[in-house]
């Protein structure tokens, strides 16, 4: 019943309540007015701004996580391209700031057909195959950068990057709204992306439909990996630094906005809408308790337990699909 | 423009295939061959590598991964993939013991430190063969979970011992070896033959295999899979107090990069990612080899984090190589 399948026609209301962004969407609801009655000066712009450019970092990655993911397999090296981007962002300055971006985008694309052909090709599972990719890039970070962060040199774009544009909306606030809307549109509008949903959720149905689905699993590693870069990249160019270890927290973040944002973890159901609003679920929840004083270490539990709870109630869902 | 499981794979793939086949072989067949040809390289070419004091100093080191190793196997022999919360019991296990000595006296301390360890491989357990949550995600949710325990617990600080008899433990030799290295090859030795002699073993290798099926037979698959993830817990947590009396002081990152090494160390020795198929013996294998080529770069000058490259490069070429067997296996 995925969102890109066409549903029988039913009540507005009906189909609205049961959509599958209804979930993360409450719960976000649920989560500012929790925060918003226990801490009067979380409703505040400033806020909102953190809720957002914090949203702007995984999310873009979280979009991409989230194609792999529907056509049923997972992608753990996002974290380790998420650094791998920064860094050559960072160390390439002698590009115009645009060719340094489309340079590290194109090297995270290059990252995720590697990913997809250890997968397809190869036939390792993906879980396994960017396990060890994830290692592997990361280890590329710290040669390149021995193993130091790397400072810029471009203090005004950084300064630029996050400045409101328009009321509340930063540079890169509009650039996650453009990734969103955008893979939305090419996720539901285009035959990749139905076909996407198609091999994640009956692989052999989709071979037998005729759907490419060795290139179409290598695009969509490619488009996890590529969307890993850019937020990597503007990441870095936002701090004007970039850290072998950033990203390290991304992987994390990523996975539980997306399970919480109603995407099956083994792939054939979800929305770009739904992780959208599981991203913002979680930096929501990040920055609310940021705002309550909570200590990291709980920070930590919480995150994990969010994790925890949404992998097994999507194991529960299994069960139920197969009527068991 | 195929995919897995079809059967509409063309005639040239067995060509190719059966072209490769002797090549493929030796090297799949034998990560022992290549560890005598990555020793025999090491003592020609490597300055200092054959010195009695790194000797000593390889087998230490390959001893705290070669017991998180030991664990590891089991995970993925029993076909769950990998276990990535062992470095929070890593750290617990030294934390643990580190600051319940004074208290309990170090052997009691140590007993806790393992039972800690043991209690998040029990968590573990619970969700992933009672609740069925994925193996990778749930080992993800409770390395977070318990790593931000020990934050809150010890502030981010390091911990230190208060017992010279611990102290003097961790640095003891027993018949000439280190203390870890014979602990090490104590629990290997016990841990094979569990798998290889017990009942229980069996069951395991057989979940492994094919759960359904195991299950469909009346095996305990649950039960198995419970105990797998207590065993890598508690092994993690053995590692924990040894590397904590060679330190005689850890923080929450004592155990950091341990699941990387373990799952490599497993995987090159020649178990397979897929369940089933392995042994320990394999691993110790896989161990060596890899404590070898790391020590070899450390000689070499090679920076400390990019060895996670050749870690990285040695899974894929292990994985793949399996893969490429497994693929000549249904064929033929």
């Amino acid at each position: 019943m995925s969102s890109a399948a066409p549903v029988a026609p039913r009540g507005a209301w009906t189909r609205l309540l049961r959509a599958p962004e209804m979930p993360p969407i409450v719960l976000l609801a649920v989560t500012v007015l929790v925060f918003g009655v226990t801490t009067p000066q979380f409703l505040t712009a400033t806020s909102v701004e953190n809720v957002l450019s914090q949203a702007a970092t995984i999310g873009v990655v979280a979009v991409g996580f989230g194609v792999v993911m529907l056509a049923g397999h997972l992608d753990l090296s996002v974290g380790s391209v998420v650094a791998l981007a920064g860094s050559v962002t960072i160390l390439w300055q002698g590009l115009p700031v645009g060719f340094a971006v489309v340079a590290a985008v194109l090297l995270g694309v290059l990252l995720g057909v590697v990913n997809g052909f250890l997968v397809t090709v190869v036939r390792i599972p993906s879980l396994i195959a960017t396990l060890a990719t994830m290692i592997a890039y990361r280890g590329v970070v710290f040669l390149l950068t021995e193993g130091r962060p790397v400072q810029g040199d471009r203090l005004e774009l950084a300064l630029q990057l996050d400045r409101p544009l328009v009321s509340i909306l930063s540079l890169r606030t509009l650039l996650l709204v453009a990734v969103v809307v955008v893979m939305d549109l090419v996720m539901r509008r285009t035959s990749w992306g139905r076909s996407v949903y198609a091999i994640g959720s009956n692989q052999e149905a989709a071979v037998a439909m005729g759907i490419p689905v060795r290139s179409r699993t290598i695009g969509a590693f490619a488009v996890s990996a590529g969307l890993a870069a850019l937020s990597g990249s503007v990441l870095a160019l936002t701090l004007n630094s970039a850290s072998p270890r950033a990203g390290e927290e991304t992987l994390l973040l990523v996975v539980a906005a997306v399970l919480v944002g109603g995407t099956r973890l083994t792939g054939g159901m979800g929305s770009v809408g739904g992780i959208f609003a599981g991203v913002l679920l979680v930096t929501t929840m990040t920055v609310g308790m940021n705002f309550m004083r909570i200590d990291a270490a709980f920070q930590r539990i919480l995150l994990g337990s969010v994790l925890i709870a949404a992998v097994v109630l999507a194991a529960r869902e299994e069960w139920k699909g197969k009527g068991a | 423009m195929s995919t897995t499981g079809t059967s509409a794979r063309a005639e040239p793939g067995v060509e190719v295939a059966s072209r490769r086949r002797p090549a493929l072989r030796a090297v799949v067949s034998g990560p022992t061959a290549v560890l005598l040809i990555v020793l025999f390289f090491s003592v020609l070419l490597v300055d200092g590598f054959a010195s009695p004091s790194n000797i000593l100093n390889i087998l230490r080191s390959v001893s705290f991964t070669g017991i998180v190793a030991t664990g590891m196997t089991f995970v993925i022999l029993g076909g769950y993939y990998a276990d990535l919360s062992v470095p929070a019991a890593i750290s617990t296990g030294a934390i643990v013991v580190l600051t319940t000595m004074s208290a309990l006296g170090p052997v009691l301390a140590a007993i806790v430190a393992v039972v800690a360890a043991g209690v998040i491989g029990v968590a573990n357990g619970a969700l992933v063969a009672l609740l069925k949550g994925n193996p990778i995600v749930v080992t993800l949710g409770t390395q977070t979970v318990v790593s931000g325990l020990l934050l809150w617990a010890t502030d981010g600080s390091f911990a230190y011992g208060t017992s010279k008899g611990f102290q003097a433990f961790g640095k003891s030799q027993l018949l000439g070896i280190p203390v870890q290295v014979a602990l090490f090859l104590l629990m290997a030795v016990l841990a094979q033959l569990f798998l290889s002699r017990m009942r229980y073993g069996h069951e395991l290798t057989a979940a492994g295999a094919n759960r359904p099926m195991a299950h469909a037979v009346g095996l305990p698959t649950r039960a198995i899979g419970l105990s797998i993830f207590v065993v890598s817990a508690g092994l993690a947590g053995v590692a924990g107090v040894l590397i904590a009396a060679f330190t005689n002081q850890a923080n929450l990152s004592a155990g950091a990069g341990f699941e990387f090494s373990a799952i490599a160390a497993v995987v090159v020795g020649g178990t397979s990612l897929y369940g089933g198929v392995g042994s320990v013996t394999r691993t110790i294998v896989g161990v060596l080899l890899i404590g070898v080529v790391d020590n070899c770069m450390i000689l070499l000058g090679v920076p400390f984090e990019s060895r996670l490259l050749v870690t990285g490069l040695a899974i894929v070429i292990a994985v793949g190589l399996d893969m490429a067997q497994r693929h000549r296996g249904e064929r033929s």
